[in-house]
């Protein structure tokens, strides 16, 4: 813990400051200068891999980035795809070299999901058939109505968080909102349809009479007929016809 | 055999949170926690080792941005990213998927480990098999172009031939 002065000196710092301070007490800032020793199984310009010397599997593999990051959100979009593609390869890697049957990919984000170091990692573990290790997810049942509220809630807040128009909200819920649409549909359905039904045989005659001339001619014919059509089926629903 | 999850994502049964050309991010339909989300390719892989290297960069960037979303919305204090890859590691469906698992203290789950004790030797032997294959890491696959505009210039290219072929029919 630390001292009254010390929470005053941490309390005046600027935010690089304190940055600069977490990378000074940071194990794997100094792993990765190469002043404390590691058994390093790769290493480019961004990330290196390293042996965990805690490994919950023998061939326990840490990659790390090399800049300090302390959490998964603050590490930029470049670093992330790069470490994780480096990840997949790692994997391979041990179901290969170590002969594991499986591999676990696990990341902690936060002190809660279990992550001790102040410095974004992922795990690599080689995994083998009743190795005890416990990554397993218990599947509970949960209830439609709150899985389908909760869906809602998400949907629109990662829509909003990834600048995602959210005008077309897909509804899966076959209850009250659609019952309404069709209420909709069936009072504009017979102008529609009939604009339909006829549309059809206008072009299939025009077809016959026409059937004599190359067939290019004809698809524009019909494409034009389409158009019109389409316009036509607006302006009925406008109400200017 | 028909993979179960291409199935759900095919009738659109499951509970969508994000889509893009290439990923979808469901809601785990038995949750471990309330948020328990499923981020997979929409093509169907196995095993980590067959996904193409772009899609699995996106794929966890969209987990990492979804993190934060599930942070602000369901006061979620970390998150965990799992992949169960092979069925020694607990993999349940036959479709690669990341499980985003957002954490708060008294949840119920753990993911914690015992370390197990090697040797000094143990571990250099490891080191020396892993790092002689690492060095073949380096280039990643990326996404190819669309091949959108070959296929119109395919199609017209067809109304052509169609035309020129009517055209030499004709001459006789």
């Amino acid at each position: 813990m630390p001292t009254e002065e010390e929470m005053e000196k941490l309390k005046n710092m600027s935010p690089e400051e304190i940055i600069e301070l977490q990378k000074q007490q940071c194990i794997f800032c100094h792993i990765i200068k190469g002043e404390v020793a590691s058994k390093k199984v790769y290493d480019d310009e961004k990330c290196i891999a390293i042996l965990d010397i805690n490994p919950a599997n023998p061939g326990h593999v840490l990659i790390l980035p090399k800049e300090h990051y302390g959490i998964m959100p603050v590490v930029p979009e470049d670093i992330i795809k790069h470490i994780f593609m480096v990840a997949k390869h790692v994997s391979a890697i041990l179901l290969k070299a170590l002969q594991a049957q499986g591999t676990s990919i696990f990341v902690a984000n936060g002190a809660v999901a279990g992550q001790k170091a102040q410095h974004f990692m992922i795990h690599v573990i080689p995994r083998m058939e009743k190795d005890n290790l416990n990554f397993n997810l218990p599947e509970k049942d949960a209830d439609e109505k709150v899985l389908e509220s909760l869906r809602k809630k998400l949907y629109e807040k990662i829509s909003r968080d990834l600048k995602i128009g959210i005008e077309e909200i897909p509804n899966e819920n076959p209850g009250k909102p659609k019952e309404k649409k069709t209420v909709k549909k069936e009072e504009k359905a017979p102008v529609k349809k009939a604009e339909k039904s006829k549309k059809p045989k206008i072009v299939e005659a025009e077809f016959k009479e026409k059937a004599k001339k190359p067939k290019q001619e004809k698809k524009k014919k019909a494409k034009k007929e389409e158009e019109v059509g389409l316009d036509d089926i607006a302006d009925l629903f406008s109400g200017k016809v | 055999m028909a993979c179960e999850i291409c199935g759900l994502i095919k009738t659109g049964k499951l509970k969508k949170l994000y889509e893009d050309k290439n990923i979808i991010a469901v809601l785990n339909p038995g949750p471990s926690v309330n948020g328990h989300i499923w981020l997979m390719p929409k093509n169907h892989y196995t095993i980590i080792e067959q996904v193409p290297d772009y899609i699995i960069a996106h794929l966890f960037n969209m987990a990492n941005k979804i993190s934060v979303s599930l942070f602000e919305a369901l006061g979620a204090e970390g998150t965990n990213l799992i992949v169960q890859n092979g069925i020694a590691a607990g993999q349940k469906h036959s479709h690669f998927m990341i499980d985003l698992i957002p954490r708060s203290g008294n949840d119920g789950l753990s993911f914690e480990w015992q370390p197990k004790q090697l040797s000094e030797e143990e571990m250099s032997t490891i080191e020396l098999r892993v790092k002689e294959e690492t060095k073949n890491i380096g280039a990643f696959e990326e996404e190819k172009p669309e091949p959108v505009n070959m296929d119109k210039e395919k199609e017209i290219l067809s109304d052509e031939e169609n035309y020129l072929v009517k055209q030499l029919r004709r001459i006789p």
